[in-house]
This record gives structure tokens, sequence and C-alpha cells, in this order.
């Protein structure tokens, strides 16, 4: 990574752990007074390496893990704050990130909640990997 | 999961993270049981 671009995954990530739902180049370069074209060049440069997945036809942050910048069903809350996750793991990595709290998936039957307090989730549960993780990547959002 | 999770996500909201390489990555994995062809990276 450039510098630049470090410092741009930094604020990416600062601004959905500081509750920013929609992340993209207008709101990054906004947030620290950056050139729009600069911030669009070094968020290519990160999804390029993978440290971000752009949504289609722009440079909306579509993920930074385990952020989500859509609604997915899957959330972390703590306390009157929540995130948009990306999967099961991706709600407890941010309650792992945020603080103790509550993981919400969505399930054939309403919502599947786990509860997270002093690093322990309750109840217990299985997640489900279908793809090996050198293929995380080929289709991360499948993945 | 959840530990997993601590320990891969941990520093990420840093500035002076890096990414983990495959041998990291894969040792954090084997450091939870999650071994074998399936959490290979490399």
């Amino acid at each position: 990574m450039t510098p630049f671009d470090r410092q741009v995954r930094a604020q990416i990530y600062r601004l959905f752990s500081g509750g920013t739902a929609v992340v993209d180049e207008a709101v990054i370069a906004g947030s620290r007074g950056w050139a729009t074209d600069d911030v669009e060049d070094s968020l290519d440069r990160l999804a390029e390496i993978h440290l971000v997945k752009l949504a289609e036809g722009g440079h909306r942050v579509g993920m930074a893990h385990p952020f989500s910048g859509a609604g997915t069903g899957y959330r972390s809350v703590v306390g009157d704050r929540s995130w948009n996750a990306n999967c099961a793991w991706d709600t407890l990595a941010i309650l792992a990130m945020m603080g103790d709290g509550e993981a919400v998936a969505p399930g054939p039957d309403g919502d599947v909640i786990w509860s997270v307090q002093d690093g322990k989730v309750s109840p217990e549960g299985v997640v489900h990997l279908l793809v090996p993780a050198r293929r995380f990547w080929d289709d991360i959002e499948f993945t | 999961m959840f530990d997993l999770s601590t320990d891969w996500y941990r520093g990420r909201l840093d500035e002076d993270w890096d990414p983990p390489t495959a041998e990291k990555t894969e040792a954090i994995f084997a450091s939870h049981g999650l071994t074998g062809d399936f959490w290979r990276l490399s």
C-alpha cells in the first residue's frame, strides 16, 4: 500500500465503525479534504489487493470486512449503535472490534440472534462455509 | 468463531495495519483448530 492508500483504508474503517452507512469516494474525500479523483484511484488499488470490495459501477465501498456497505440482513448491535455485516462471521467480527452486543443473522423463520458478552457467544451455533479459504475472493459476495 | 474473529481482525482499525501474509493467516486459522486443505491459502 502507498501511504495515501493506507490513510484511505483507515478512513474507510473509521467511517464504517463510526456509523456511516454509505461510504463512497465523495464521503471519504469530503471527510478528510482529499481530492475525489485521488480517492477513486486509491479505492481501485485497495480493491485490486482485496482490501475492499467496490460496488458495481462505481466507487462505493460494498465491503470492507467485516463491515458491509449494504443492508444484508446481517448486522451487529451494541447498545443503540448498529452496523451492517456481510455474513454471520462478520457479525461476530464486528462485535469483536466494537464491543459486547448482539449478532443478528436472517433466518428462514426470522432473525437468528447471538449474544456476545465478555467474549462468550450464546447460544452455541454452527457456521457453515461453502468456499475454501484460498477461493474466498474468487467471488467474495458469494463467499 | 468469535475468538478467530478477534485474532484475525485485531488492529484492522489502525492506520498502520498491514494485511497478514498467507502464512500468517494460515497460522491464525491453525491456532483455532482450522487446519486441512479447506483452510490452506498457499
